[in-house]
């Protein structure tokens, strides 16, 4: 009976608590509706992988964040940059449910990110109903932004526009001529997966090339012998792969292991990540031909300044992941200032939308001219770069 | 005249139920004693107490002058303990000789891991001493067919003599048998009996509970009689069969 | 001579699972419990072997042993904090299952912080010389493992059937109370066999991080599935069935991406173990803990 009575009374002590606090929280609510437009702050949303399988790339990120954001936080009349960050942990349904929020909850007034083709494919529907522009900086499978149309873009150049400049140049540049190849995909990484299954296929095809076979793995695979042995026995004097450098590097590894020295095309999912280089060792990654967005060596003043100040601030040199934030973060203060919002209404919304639909020759740091075509896709000429002594230079 | 075992007002109450009130009794080193009584005496249970799988709910257990009360069951055997069971309790994936080879688990050297390791020689010499513990115990218990044979493959009276093996591998200087004879026929017992000297006269002191009256009226030095869970009777097998209160005992529960 | 190198890669694979299985069904043959933390043991071992290798500059013999001894202590510790506690309380089947995967948990965690989440390897001079025969070829490293792994296997044999040890866990297995009536202290049976499945365990780790140049603080999740699945298939606690099963589904995998398609591994995976639950519910060999035939 005692029990009862306590049980009661701590019953309607948390009932008077909670009306407490719904009173708070809706006086804070009023409030911030009446503050809020003084503050005159913009806020974007970032989506990006800090934790699981891609922490790595959200790192790199989070490096061009942190720069960029000591140097471009103020926007002028327009009050400050704000940015509110989550973790996608690489995962679609978290992409999905966390663009849901920083429209709904923290009414941001764009977002950035999320990082994989996967999660773009599943967050871009979410942000074009709810009117909200969301631009990849990275995301490269081909068709995600032209279903999605008007309020999703990327600053990533498409496989099916990179893999042909890369397979003709990787076909040039062979001593002995390649005339048929296999091709190693991830199976479970949406930009690997189509780029090996439909993308490339279409590409080599093009270029008279014969795939032999075309042999799948999984993000997150370590053992890669059995897709080897059943490449080896094919013949083929070519080897084209498209993965994520964890993989790609344990692949290369496992190939050159069992023997397999002929030639190798990487496609663009490999981001350039040097842990591509440290996972196969740098003897078996020797030769590796793959392309990028980013190309650390460029002449162009602004890429040098951004490298050194990367470096000073995070310690490390930046990624191809890196270079892309930091042009997407560029891109998008630009239309913030070119357009003049200073919230997150409809209307700002629509003028954001707009500025990226007809971004035409915006002189990005990193990228250089940045156009987005009528698919709301960028438009770059990839970089070809090979392993030389466990490192990536540009080709020719 | 030393008391081995000596149990001081054991009372064990399972929930509101009394199965053992206030039980003194002490057994004679060197002796067999037997506990007779009607079904649901309490029996059992006293092995179970003794034996330290149930903590008595008070009074005191004393073996060889120290009192173990509420050690655990290991540590009784240690003390030199050992038991059968009444429902036969083997291990039915073991062998029969791999079953009697646990029971010797103390008596074995101690083999270090690393001793292990440096190859199974060692283990092996470990191995060996226990299975000839193991053959000398089944020799003694009579027990006839192949040790690599299982259990459950037997009669129940082969198991009951593994099992009585099985306890004395342990080398127990008192054994505690719960109806060992049950399901024996006359020349089955009568031979269960000269085992059980044999066992006697190898030293051990002998605690037999059984139903087969011939049996224990035959080899028991003194019989005690459980009844309800209080012992009514205790003395040489004649005055026990001759006690009123033990007849009406019998006859008021059968 | 492709298939017959695929089953050179699948028994690779496999040993390791199987070395993983054992240690689970001793623990489950002995205690009927589910380990969730063991894959976690597992890389623990990895990074205690990677660790040995950095400041001890370690030889894999030496890399082996100190994930032995290291996860040994640690499999003890778990049964401490884990599972002693909870089994006292008896709280059924689902407590220690909640508190073995909370110190999976805490495991992955600690190694992340320490170590960070992406992979890592061992260095370069543990790189493998490869052996090639006609178009077959073997490396040091899958020499090393199989020769690791299979002494293993006839030492956890030689343990079970032949040690007083062995056959007290055996016995334990059976019936605690009857094992602890015989004069066998069945906590000091349960640390031992924490302590041996957990070397167990750790070793394992340390095969696949030679193997497959990968450790990382992740890589114990899909062991802890894999352990499980292979102690299905082999029969509940049977440490026979986990050799044989480990290198079954070992084999499986392999077949199935070589053939097939990796994506239909893990699914092949699960077709493997429900045709063989069907078919035999015990598992190819029944449950318990046996020696020999
Ligand atoms: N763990 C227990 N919980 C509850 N009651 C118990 C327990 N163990 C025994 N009893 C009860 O105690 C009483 C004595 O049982 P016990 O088995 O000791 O009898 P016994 O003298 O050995 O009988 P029998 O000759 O049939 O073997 C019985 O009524 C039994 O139901
Ligand atoms: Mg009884």
């Amino acid at each position: 009976m005692r029990n009862v009575l306590v049980g009661l009374s701590m019953l309607a002590g948390l009932a008077s608590q909670s009306l407490m606090s719904l009173a708070l929280i809706s006086l804070a609510l009023i409030s911030l509706a009446l503050i809020s437009p003084a503050l005159a702050d913009v806020q974007i949303g970032i989506l990006m992988p800090k934790t699981g399988f891609g922490a790595g790339f959200g790192a790199e990120e989070q490096g061009s964040i942190d720069l960029f954001m000591s140097k471009y936080a103020d926007l002028g009349p327009a009050g400050k940059l704000k940015l509110t960050i989550y973790d996608t942990r690489g995962e679609p349904a978290q992409a999905i449910s966390l663009t849901r929020k920083l429209i709904d909850t923290d009414n941001v007034l764009a977002i950035l990110g999320p990082y994989f083709s996967g999660e773009s494919e599943a967050a871009f529907p979410v942000a074009n109903r709810a009117a909200t522009p969301i631009v990849t900086p990275s995301s490269a499978k081909p068709g995600i932004a032209a279903a999605n149309r008007p309020w999703t873009f990327r600053n990533a150049s498409t496989t099916d526009k990179t893999d042909a400049a890369l397979v003709v140049h990787w076909l040039k540049r062979q001593s002995s001529p390649v005339r048929k190849v296999v091709i190693f995909y991830d199976g479970k990484d949406a930009v690997s997966s189509s780029d090996g299954k439909a993308v490339m296929p279409a590409v080599l095809k093009a270029n008279n090339i014969e795939v032999l076979d075309s042999i799948s793995f999984q993000t997150g695979d370590v053992d890669f012998s059995a897709q080897v042995t059943r490449a080896k026995a094919l013949g083929a004097d070519g080897i084209v792969m498209t993965a994520l450098f964890t993989e790609a590097g344990h692949l290369t590894r496992e190939l050159r292991r069992q023997g397999m020295q002929q030639p190798i095309l990487a496609g663009v999912e490999l981001s350039l990540d040097h842990k591509f280089i440290e996972t196969a060792g740098d003897a078996a990654a020797e030769g590796v031909l793959t392309g990028a967005d980013f190309n650390r060596d460029s002449p162009r003043p602004s890429v040098v300044a951004f490298i050194k100040e990367y470096q000073e601030r995070v310690g490390q040199l930046p990624g191809n992941s890196s270079a892309l934030m930091y042009d997407a973060l560029f891109l998008m203060r630009h239309c913030i200032m070119t357009t003049g919002v200073a919230g997150s209404s409809a209307a700002d919304k629509a003028k954001i939308r707009d500025c990226w639909a007809g971004l035409k020759d915006v002189d990005a740091p990193i990228a250089g001219p940045s156009s987005i075509d009528e698919n709301g896709d960028a438009r770059h000429a990839p970089n070809f770069l090979i392993v030389k002594s466990g490192k990536f230079v540009v080709d020719r | 005249m030393t008391a081995l075992l000596e149990l001081r007002s054991v009372t064990q109450r399972f929930g509101g139920f009394t199965a053992l009130d206030d039980v003194s009794c002490s057994i004679e080193a060197g002796s067999i004693s037997s506990l007779i009584g009607p079904n649901g005496a309490g029996k059992t249970t006293l092995f179970n107490v003794i034996s330290g799988l149930v903590m008595p709910s008070a009074g005191s257990l004393g073996f060889n002058g120290t009192d173990y009360t509420g050690r655990r069951p290991d540590e009784i055997v240690r003390l030199g303990i050992a038991r059968n069971f009444q429902q036969v309790r083997l291990f039915p994936a073991l062998s029969v000789i791999e079953n009697v080879m646990v029971g010797a688990h103390l008596r074995l050297p101690r083999t270090g891991l690393l001793d292990f390791m440096g190859g199974p020689f060692n283990a092996d010499r470990v191995d060996r001493l226990a299975r000839s513990i193991a053959t000398e115990m089944l020799d003694l218990v009579e027990f006839k067919s192949a040790g690599d044979t299982h259990p459950q493959q037997l009669t129940l009276v082969d198991q009951r003599r593994i099992e009585i093996a099985r306890a004395l591998a342990s080398d127990p200087r008192l054994l505690l048998l719960d109806e060992p004879a049950a399901g024996m026929n006359p020349s089955e017992s009568n031979q269960l009996g000269a085992i059980i000297r044999k066992i006697r006269d190898l030293g051990r002191t002998v605690l037999l509970v059984e139903h087969n009256m011939r049996l224990v009226m035959a080899i028991s030095d003194h019989v005690s009689v459980l009844s309800a869970g209080k012992v009514i009777a205790t003395g040489t097998p004649s005055s026990v069969q001759a006690d009123p209160a033990v007849i009406a005992a019998y006859l008021g529960n059968v | 001579m492709v298939l017959l190198q695929q089953i050179i890669n699948g028994v690779m694979l496999g040993s390791t699972y199987a070395l993983v299985a054992i240690g689970y069904s001793l623990i489950f043959g002995v205690l009927r419990l589910l380990h969730f933390a063991h894959g976690e043991v597992f890389m623990v071992g990895a990074f205690i072997a990677l660790c040995s290798v950095w400041f001890l500059n370690a030889g894999p013999v030496l890399a082996v042993v100190c994930a032995a001894v290291g996860c040994a202590v640690l499999g003890v510790v778990i049964e401490f904090v884990a599972f002693r506690p909870v089994r006292r309380r008896s709280g059924g089947m689902l407590a220690p299952i909640v508190s073995s995967l909370g110190v999976g948990l805490l495991l992955q965690e600690v190694a992340t912080n320490i170590f960070g989440a992406d992979q890592t390897r061992f260095p370069p001079q543990f790189e493998a010389t490869v052996y090639h025969f006609g178009s077959l070829f073997v490396t040091s490293t899958q020499l090393f493992i199989l020769a690791t792994s299979f002494g293993l296997m006839l030492l956890v044999h030689l343990f079970i059937s032949k040690t007083k040890y062995g056959l007290a866990m055996r016995a334990v297995a059976e019936n605690v109370d009857v094992a602890g009536l015989l004069g066998i202290n069945s906590n000091a049976v349960v640390v031992l066999t924490f302590a041996v499945a957990s070397a167990l365990g750790g070793i394992a780790g340390v095969l696949v991080g030679f193997a497959f140049s990968a450790i990382s603080p992740f890589m114990g999740i899909s062991m802890t599935i894999k352990g499980l699945v292979v102690m299905l298939i082999g029969g509940l606690g049977n440490v026979y069935g986990a050799m044989i099963g480990g290198l079954v589904l070992g084999i499986a995998e392999v077949l199935t991406v070589g053939y097939l398609a990796s994506s239909y591994r893990d699914a092949f995976s699960f077709a493997l173990l429900i045709l063989v639950l069907l078919v035999r519910p015990q598992g190819l060999f029944a449950g318990g803990l046996r020696a020999g035939h």
